[in-house]
């Protein structure tokens, strides 16, 4: 269970987070939606305890997440940030493998239970072919699979992502997005930035809609999804047509 | 690890052969098989003192003065994600040589012989922090200027010392000095600096998985839970340390932290850890090499080490240099 | 007629007593010294009087006597403001001169005499004489002369049979070879510079290999490297310096050998009594 109480992050001088509280749990797919400059990274940097608050608290099952030594926490949570990339030409396996750092021994070799959890993870991501494949050498879709894989292969219970689905096609935008819905369902908490708002109707199980800071609107999909809610967030005129994995929202130009 | 072994078989190998010919290599010449007998010293023939005193402990800085140098670039270049980052450039050289000018020339070297590479450490140090401080964020241009800036405000140093400094040939001396040299070096040399190398050199081996990790970039690296300024200051101690020692012993000696991790990059799996220890062997085969190279070149006066690593390191800069602008925005 | 002869004599003894005087207070008042070589030539020559200054290197010199003669006179750094400050009537220094500082010295009306190195005692016989001549010192400059020559008589009278093998060694990585007052000097005091081979000229650069094959019998080193902190000084620390040369190191004043002077032959002097001291105490030893 995670919660958010009054947090507060200022920068430069300008408030980006302005007194937000939310609780989560495991199960949740959230999609974190809201206009450009809303504050969207920053909360979701400091959910992931990589930034502490400039007042309020986070807390974890009522631990707050400062408290945490960073490992143990690297081993309950991963985080992606916005494109991430890879610096050197890895191979896809030590990509992946790199996900599991917080839990390797200090010296020696990967253990072999570790190489198997490697392989069955690059399965699940149809990464297969790619395995022995220089990282800087995939392409858009097949790198967001890799960084999901890196993320997921030390079964966190808690998954932090900033834009997965930024430059993807939408065959690749729609698999990662189901990846997550499917990841939520196996009991994990799943906290995803998004600006595609008809996968997140679609498929998130809550939105919590941000606006200069703040969160203006927090709910499931069908509940707090409106169209005058989108024009609050967006200034841009909107329609929302069916519902559930059906669900479609249209941006109007303005007249 | 698996890609790397035979590189690293072939690499001690060329090791051997070239620590072989180092013994071979000096102003008189030693026919191999005295070489040999003079390797078990205890001897008073001329050739047994010249291989056990002057020749073999050349060799051996050569080595580990070779692979610190390696190393600490390797580690440097996967700290910083940049080709281009090496101690030299860097401004760690300049800041050793600082320490080690004031060591020298204001009596502490005379008062304990340790003085001169604690004091490079020190200057070390120094230089490596500011370059870091005055280089973040601002990517390889920033890096590298900071590098340059340290350099310059080091070397202003020196020569502000060298006026100060209560001998008059100071100046003179320096010049040759700070062009890097191994020749009439001891075993009392090789003792000065082997523990700092191996203190430094272990430091900076156990940066490797942090340094893995950052592959991905400092967030996701942090949120793997490397700590980024334990990990700074390990990369700061380690190479200044290993470097700011090896320094205060054969002067300025350049482009071996750049090239070697470059030269052997590409027979390793590129990740970070993997590359240390390939990329110190490297160094040290490639400033043994550099060191017979100098003693073989009868050009008139001895050329000089660091003027030798610089002829072949600046071509290699340069054409980094080029490819980096063809590929950058 | 023999009175007007007499008149004739009288008035020219007259005259040719007059003479030196007239001479005299044609020769240089005011000297000035531009060069640390020169400074010890006219401290030597001139009386403090007619000394502007010497360079700083002379004041803070390691040789005592040197500086203790500097310290009557005023002190100058080189520069072309103090020239202009002093007013000498006549610079002296080496001749390292560019050709500008020559034209410019040339155009303000200065008088420069430029002194070359000595690097044999033949040598320094002209210098010595030539700048005698323009210092109206000609006399006190064939005094040091004569006794130069002296000790150079009785040096090579006393020569001893078994000449000794040194070289000046300091880890600067360049010793004296051919062509240098060192040698000349060295030779003359009895030894032999293994360094002066064929080929050596000046300057040669030599390393620990070359010293341990060349087996010399002593080291010599410049005493003002015991003076102040150098490199240097830590060559002497080398292992292989230790361990072979410890009881076979001797000092020579630098200034003298660097600067072809009267005195170098007292140098040879001394140089040749300090190497028969530790050759008799290495013989002791054994």
């Amino acid at each position: 269970m995670l919660e958010l109480s009054s947090v507060v992050i200022n920068r430069g001088g300008r408030n980006i987070v302005n007194n937000v509280s939310l609780a989560a749990c495991t199960g949740e797919f959230i999609a974190l939606v809201g206009p450009n400059g809303a504050g969207k990274s920053t909360l979701i940097s400091v959910v992931a305890g990589l930034m502490k608050p400039d007042s309020g608290t986070v807390t974890l099952d009522g631990r707050s997440l400062g408290e945490f030594r960073g490992q143990n926490l690297a081993r309950l949570r991963a985080y992606l940030p916005q494109n991430p990339f890879c610096e050197w030409p890895i191979s896809v396996e030590r990509l992946v493998a790199l996900g599991l750092t917080p839990s390797l021994p200090a010296i020696g070799k990967m253990p072999e239970a570790h190489i198997s959890r490697i392989t069955a993870t690059i399965e699940a991501f149809d990464l297969s072919d790619h395995r022995d494949q220089p990282a800087t050498t995939l392409s858009g879709g097949e790198l967001t699979r890799a960084m999901l894989a890196r993320a997921l292969v030390g079964d966190p219970e808690l998954l932090f992502v900033d834009e997965p689905i930024a430059g993807l096609d939408p065959r690749h935008a729609l698999d990662t997005i189901k990846r997550l819905r499917r990841l939520a369902e196996t009991g994990k908490l799943v906290v995803a930035s998004l600006h595609d708002l008809t996968l997140a109707t679609r498929y998130a199980t809550r939105i919590v809609a941000m606006h200069e800071g703040q969160v203006i609107a927090d709910g499931t999909p069908g509940e707090i999804l409106t169209p005058r809610l989108l024009y609050e967030l967006f200034d841009v005129d909107a329609r929302i047509n069916g519902e559930g994995e059906r669900a479609i929202v249209d941006f109007l130009p303005p007249d | 690890m698996r890609s790397s072994f035979p590189m690293i078989v072939l690499l001690l190998a060329l090791l051997s052969i070239l620590f072989f010919l180092s013994l071979l290599a000096g102003r008189v010449w030693i026919p191999p098989s005295e070489v040999f007998s003079g390797l078990f010293s205890g001897g008073t023939e001329l050739s047994e003192i010249i291989i056990f005193e002057l020749r073999l402990p050349r060799a051996v800085l050569a080595v580990v003065i070779g692979a610190s140098l390696g190393m600490s670039g390797a580690v440097l270049q996967g700290l910083t994600r940049n080709p281009l980052a090496e101690p030299f450039l860097l401004g760690v050289s300049a800041g050793a040589s600082l320490g080690a000018v004031i060591a020298i020339y204001f009596g502490l070297a005379a008062m304990f012989a340790a003085a001169t590479p604690f004091l490079g450490i020190v200057g070390a140090f120094s230089a490596t922090a500011i370059t870091f401080a005055l280089g973040r964020g601002g990517g390889t241009l920033a890096l590298i200027l900071a590098g340059a800036a340290v350099s310059g405000l080091g070397g202003a140093l020196i020569a502000l010392s060298l006026n100060l400094a209560p001998n008059a040939n100071a100046a003179y001396e320096i010049m040759n000095w700070l062009m890097g040299s191994l020749s009439d070096r001891s075993w009392d040399h090789v003792f000065l600096v082997l523990p700092f190398v191996l203190i430094g050199g272990a430091i900076l081996i156990s940066t490797g998985r942090a340094l893995d990790a950052l592959s991905l970039g400092e967030t996701q690296a942090q949120s793997l839970g490397v700590d980024l300024l334990h990990l700074r200051l390990l990369v700061l101690f380690g190479t200044a340390i290993a470097v700011g020692s090896a320094t205060s012993v054969a002067g300025v000696i350049g482009f071996i932290g750049l090239v070697a991790p470059h030269l052997i990059r590409p027979w390793t799996d590129y990740q970070p850890s993997h590359v240390i220890i390939p990329a110190a062997l490297a160094g040290a085969v490639l400033l043994l090499g550099a060191d017979i190279a100098t003693r073989i070149i009868h050009i008139g006066p001895e050329l000089k080490l660091g003027v030798f690593t610089s002829l072949i390191g600046t071509p290699f800069f340069f054409w980094h240099v080029v490819k980096l602008r063809k590929t950058a925005p | 007629m023999f009175d007007v002869w007499r008149m004739i004599s009288l008035v020219s003894g007259l005259l040719l007593m007059a003479a030196p005087s007239i001479s005299q207070a044609q020769s240089p008042q005011r000297v000035m010294s531009l060069n640390m070589c020169t400074d010890q030539l006219i401290l030597n020559l001139l009386p403090a009087s007619r000394i502007t200054s010497v360079t700083f290197l002379s004041h803070s010199s390691p040789n005592a006597a040197l500086s203790a003669l500097a310290a009557h006179v005023g002190i100058n750094y080189g520069t072309a403001e103090e020239v202009l400050s002093q007013r000498p009537d006549l610079i002296v220094s080496g001749d390292t001169s560019t050709p500008t500082t020559r034209a410019i010295l040339g155009h303000a009306g200065y008088e420069l005499h430029e002194v070359p190195s000595a690097d044999n005692f033949e040598e320094i016989r002209e210098i010595t004489r030539k700048l005698g001549q323009v210092l109206g010192e000609e006399i006190r400059a064939e005094e040091m002369i004569v006794r130069m020559e002296a000790t150079l008589k009785e040096l090579v009278e006393t020569m001893p049979q078994k000449k000794i093998r040194v070289v000046a060694w300091d880890g600067g990585g360049f010793v004296p070879g051919r062509g240098l007052l060192f040698n000349e000097i060295l030779s003359v005091a009895g030894g032999i510079n293994i360094a002066a081979v064929d080929g050596n000229d000046y300057l040669v650069d030599f390393d620990l290999e070359e010293l341990l094959q060349a087996r010399p019998d002593l080291i010599a080193y410049a005493s003002a490297t015991l003076k102040a902190p150098a490199l240097r000084t830590q060559a002497l620390q080398h292992r292989i310096v230790r361990r072979f040369y410890e009881h076979r190191l001797i000092t020579y004043a630098d200034n003298l050998y660097v600067c072809g002077l009267p005195q170098s032959a007292e140098a040879a002097k001394d140089l040749r009594a300090a190497m028969a001291m530790v050759m008799e105490s290495l013989e002791v030893l054994q």
